[in-house]
């Protein structure tokens, strides 16, 4: 390496080099981008824009599988069920998260064992967990109606009550989901200075006011952290509602946008009215990402 | 003999012997004698795997060169299995076809004509039951399939409760109105505690064939039109065949709410109803459950007998890479010797006109009534379009009638006349 | 804010009478809380052991709250014989680890380029993967199976990637986000002096990676293994979509037939959940600090 001056920089050199090595470290990556995440998204809206069954050749539709998807109320009711889904779980999960972490953010005896039984259903199969609520939602001997019973509650059907079959869904996915925000908040608590609490302390700030004012702000951040987490989440539903509503399908109570990608497009063969709905999907998350993350700079603190 | 030359001759003797084989190779492969394995897929209860192997041995040893690779999913994950198969382009060489669903997998392209076999070995058709082979034979004259077996609705009945009950055994004699009277009385509540313990009739709701489609037909009322074009559901006598259903859980509370067994499954099988309306497939599994099982003829409607009968029927992959072997398999199955196999599994009828003609009738208790139903049973609606008919059919059928009485049967098919209707004459 | 209060804050250690009660009584009050909170996150697993160890008469005659009479661990028994759940076991395990692999491998070489060296499109490609983060991957579930299905194989029997393990794992060695998010994090905070000093030896990037930065990282590493691991574990969808054989399916898939085949066989489907459940548990108990800390990891810089 001469040195030369300075307005002769050479092309190749440590930083040349540097790029080849990047791209070397990167192929990968890149590869798995290009045939398998980001290269796929503009492959969905093609296929979506077309009639194929995968045994014969597709055949160009263009925009009919939209028109049909709008006019299909199966599609609707998945949509429904999914917005659901996510307008309940996110906040319920996220509150109820919170509310234990405030508790449990204190060095107390016995800690590492509520944290584990707080964590163990985030770290079990979804399949497994719908087995188990399928047997305590159960009409006749589930453990719920019964003990709903001794307090003079009507029996009801949980899963196969177009009513409560959502709801109950939603009660289940907030119980496995409870570990991993409680776990973020609460690093997002220990994370808070002392000093911001004397400091409000002193200004007369109450048990209350010391919350809204301190502990609130400085967790907007793990609170926007897990609320992206939970709404991207939210919009993937399917391993519940595919094994509660087996042996058969999800009614029309249950059924949601994924579980509909993947019937039409992997056991009706139609892959273009199910790229059609994925891009839907698709559409539908990426504007309410963006829209969250704008709405960033107006409720959340950093530093 | 010097030491060279004797193990030259040893290796002489090792080459020939290893030689052997090859040789013996391509002879086969030059007689066409090469053994194949073939896939043969279907469902069931998976505890009958046994009994499939044995039919599959059977074969094996009549066709030597031939191997047969049997396997047994339950009904949802059969049905999954194979689309992801043929969407992968890879399915069994030989499956079990619904009668219903034929239409729409004929169509798209996945099934073998087996015309050129049947042609070619002259095989007599006539030979299987009627309603098996039309299920299976396209309107231009192909036919992808040949029938394995038939099912059709009877009356199962558990004797011990009627004799609790004092009860008279149903008979050739039972109508809608005596169904109505012996269900009565034997739908108790056993503990008094206000929740029915014993219910007198149990039957599924989620598909026409067990039974709302006998109802249907014992009213006079019908299905499909003929030509599949359009839904013959609008009538007053279907209407009120389904409305019979209806009335049966939520007015004459005899048969259960749906969702009571949802979970737990039948309740015939577990002791907690007396009669039960569904199919021949069953009666392996009733068996095992030790109850006293009586067999009886569906009660008879307004308008006369009526059964449904469902053939159940052994197709060809179009792309199986043994498509002789195939054929030889599928015609194995519909052949007296497997059909007295199958018909010892007692799970479903045989559709060898000999065979059912013959031993089939006195081969259990209640074949006879198996037999008999076939003279007035009515083939399960089969048409292009099937699944996406009975899914919006069933949707309105089940919210609204079935699950709860939100609606009378002739508001809801009011509800959904126009939408099946246009299914049908888009197909 | 009245007299009595703003007396307090200035004189703290002066405590009224009434204090000390409400203290403890609040103390009681979240102890409680949690333990009932933690017993009703533990209830349906206890619920699930119960139940496993009844008789199938048991489940539906007694009242429900009950206690088994026996271990009656039969169950378990039959319920390993209903399905080949050994099969399913092995599956699951061959498919976690290459998962595992795939993603240690490539999600390091790709946080290490991001982290540490300089390169045209940097930026971009940083973003596009981190958008990839975002969109749910049910979204390219389609043009992935078309893909795979065009892909030529030469052991399938259908002669492409239907119905093979290929399409569960080979993806994982292509990048992730979430590993490559999480592992640029930390290499960011391994101080620039090491790699220079190694640079300034002769290291090339691939050594400097290799005895500088992956050493150091083991921490990170581990969280990320954990959780692959634990993402292929309890995958249903992929399985669900690619493998058709009974041989090649997993846990999950096997678990998920027990609700179509086995209707009202509660004690043998609760004893299949449990010992689905029993690797993850392990884990878990074992590895419990790298999950906490993956998550935090990932959760404190937002």
């Amino acid at each position: 390496m001469t040195v030369g001056p300075a307005r002769a920089r050479r092309r190749t050199g440590p930083l040349a080099s540097e790029a080849r090595w990047a791209w070397f470290f990167l192929a990968p990556t890149i590869l798995g981008l290009v045939l398998l995440s980001a290269g796929p998204i503009l492959a969905t809206l093609a296929i979506s824009l077309t009639s194929w069954d995968l045994l014969q050749a597709p055949r160009l539709v263009g925009l009919q599988n939209f028109v049909d998807l709008l006019g299909d109320d199966r599609f609707l009711h998945a949509l429904r069920n999914t917005v659901f889904y996510t307008v309940t779980s996110v906040p319920l999960g996220l509150a109820l998260a919170l509310g234990l972490a405030l508790a449990l953010n204190r060095t107390i005896r016995g800690i590492a064992w509520i944290r584990t039984a707080y964590f163990l259903p985030v770290v079990t199969s979804t399949v497994a967990i719908s087995l188990v609520w399928a047997w305590i939602y159960s009409p006749e001997q589930g453990i719920l109606n019964q003990v709903l019973g001794l307090f003079g509650v009507p029996a009801q059907r949980w899963i196969s009550d177009p009513f409560w079959a959502m709801p109950a869904i939603v009660v289940m996915a907030v119980w496995q989901g409870l570990g991993t925000n409680v776990i973020i908040f609460l690093a997002g608590l220990q994370a808070i200075p002392e000093e911001y609490y004397d400091a409000a302390q002193v200004d007369g700030a109450g048990r209350w006011g010391r919350f809204r004012h301190v502990t609130l702000p400085m967790l907007t951040p793990s609170i926007f952290f897990t609320g992206i987490l939970s709404l991207i989440g939210s919009f993937q539903v399917f391993d519940q509602v595919y094994v509660l509503a087996r042996p058969g399908r999800p009614t029309e109570a249950t059924t949601t946008v994924v579980y509909f990608i993947y019937e039409n497009g992997f056991r009706n063969f139609k892959m273009g009215y199910a790229s059609a709905a994925s891009w839907v999907l698709f559409m539908i998350v990426a504007l309410l990402t963006a829209l969250y993350f704008r709405s960033q700079s107006r409720w959340v603190h950093y530093g | 003999m010097t030491r060279s030359t004797a193990r030259l001759g040893a290796l002489r003797r090792v080459a020939g012997i290893a030689a052997l084989p090859v040789i013996l190779a391509f002879v086969a492969a030059g007689c066409g004698q090469a053994a194949t394995t073939i896939e043969y897929s279907i469902w069931g209860d998976p505890a009958e795997l046994a009994s499939q192997q044995a039919i599959v041995d059977a074969f094996h040893e009549a066709n030597p060169s031939i191997t047969v690779k049997v396997t047994v999913s339950d009904w949802d994950t059969y049905w999954d299995k194979l689309q992801t198969g043929l969407a992968g382009g890879a399915a069994p060489d030989v499956f079990a076809m619904d009668g219903p669903l034929f239409p729409d997998f004929q169509s798209r392209g996945v099934l073998l004509d087996l015309k050129s076999y049947v042609d070619k070995d002259k095989y007599d058709l006539t030979q299987l039951a009627d309603q098996g082979v039309k299920d299976f034979t396209t309107a231009d004259g192909g036919q992808y399939g040949l029938p394995r077996d038939l099912n059709v609705i009877v009356l199962y009945y558990n004797k011990a409760m009627f004799d609790e009950a004092g009860v008279a055994y149903p008979d050739d004699t039972w109508d809608w109105a005596k169904l109505v009277e012996a269900a009565h009385k034997l739908t108790l509540d056993k503990d008094g505690d206000g929740t029915t313990d014993q219910w007198g009739l149990y039957t599924e709701t989620t598909d026409m064939e067990n039974y709302w489609s006998s109802l249907v037909w014992q009213n006079g009322g019908d299905i499909i039109a003929p030509d599949g074009k359009s839904t013959l559901l609008g009538s007053e006598e279907a209407v009120g065949g389904l409305q019979f259903l209806q009335d049966l859980i939520w007015k004459e509370k005899v048969v259960p709410e749906p969702a009571l067994f949802a979970e737990t499954g039948d309740a015939f099988e577990q002791g907690q109803a007396a009669m039960e309306a569904n199919g021949s497939w069953l009666v392996p599994t009733l068996e095992a459950a030790g109850i006293e099982l009586g067999i009886a003829p569906l009660p008879q409607g307004p308008a006369g007998r009526a059964t449904s009968v469902n053939p159940t029927g052994a197709v060809v992959y179009k792309d199986s890479k043994n498509p002789d072997a195939a054929w030889l398999f599928v015609k194995y199955l519909a052949s007296p010797a497997a059909q007295e196999k199958l018909m010892a599994l007692k799970a479903s009828l045989p559709v060898s006109k000999e065979v059912l003609a013959g031993p089939y009738a006195a081969s259990f208790d209640g074949a006879q009534v198996f037999a008999d139903s076939l003279a007035y049973a009515h083939l399960k609606p089969s048409f292009l379009g099937y699944n996406e008919f009975t899914a919006i059919l069933q949707e309105e059928l089940d919210t609204n009638v079935f699950n709860e009485p939100k609606k009378t049967a002739r508001d809801a098919i009011d509800t959904v006349l126009a939408e099946l209707n246009a299914l049908l004459a888009g197909q | 804010m009245d007299q009595a209060s703003a007396l307090a804050t200035l004189a703290p250690r002066r405590r009224p009478r009434r204090r000390p009660w409400a203290r403890i009584g609040r103390r009681t009050i979240v102890y409680a809380l949690l333990i009932a909170g933690g017993l009703l996150m533990m209830g349906p697993f206890l619920w699930m052991m119960a139940t496993s160890l009844k008789t199938r008469a048991e489940v539906f005659g007694s009242p429900p709250l009950s206690l088994p009479s026996g271990a009656h661990w039969e169950n378990y028994a039959r319920m390993w014989d209903a399905l080949p759940f050994s099969t399913f076991f092995f599956n699951s395990v061959k498919l976690a680890l290459l998962n595992t692999a795939g993603q240690l491998v490539s999600s390091s070489m790709a946080a290490f380029a991001f982290a540490t060296l300089q390169f045209r499109f940097k930026g971009p490609l940083f973003g596009i993967l981190l958008a990839t983060l975002i969109i749910p991957f049910q979204v390219v579930l389609v043009p992935n199976f078309i893909l795979y299905r065009i892909l030529p194989h030469p052991l399938s029997s259908s002669g492409n990637w239907i119905n093979t393990h290929e399409p569960l794992w080979v993806g994982a060695w292509l990048g992730g986000a979430f590993g490559t998010f999480l592992l640029r994090q930390f290499f960011l905070t391994i101080p620039r002096e090491l790699a220079d000093a190694a640079r300034v030896d002769g290291a090339n990037p691939l050594r400097i990676f290799w005895h500088v930065y992956l050493p150091l990282a083991r921490p990170a590493l581990a969280t990320l293994a954990i959780f692959t691991f634990m993402w292929t574990w309890n995958d249903l969808i992929d399985p669900l979509i690619y493998l058709r054989d009974t041989e090649l399916q997993t846990v999950t898939v096997g678990l998920s037939l027990f609700k179509g085949q086995f209707v009202g066989k509660w004690p043998e489907m609760m004893a299949g959940a449990l010992v689905s459940l029993l690797p993850m548990i392990v884990l878990f108990v074992i590895a419990q600090k790298h999950f906490v800390r993956g998550i935090t990891l990932s959760g404190l810089k937002g």
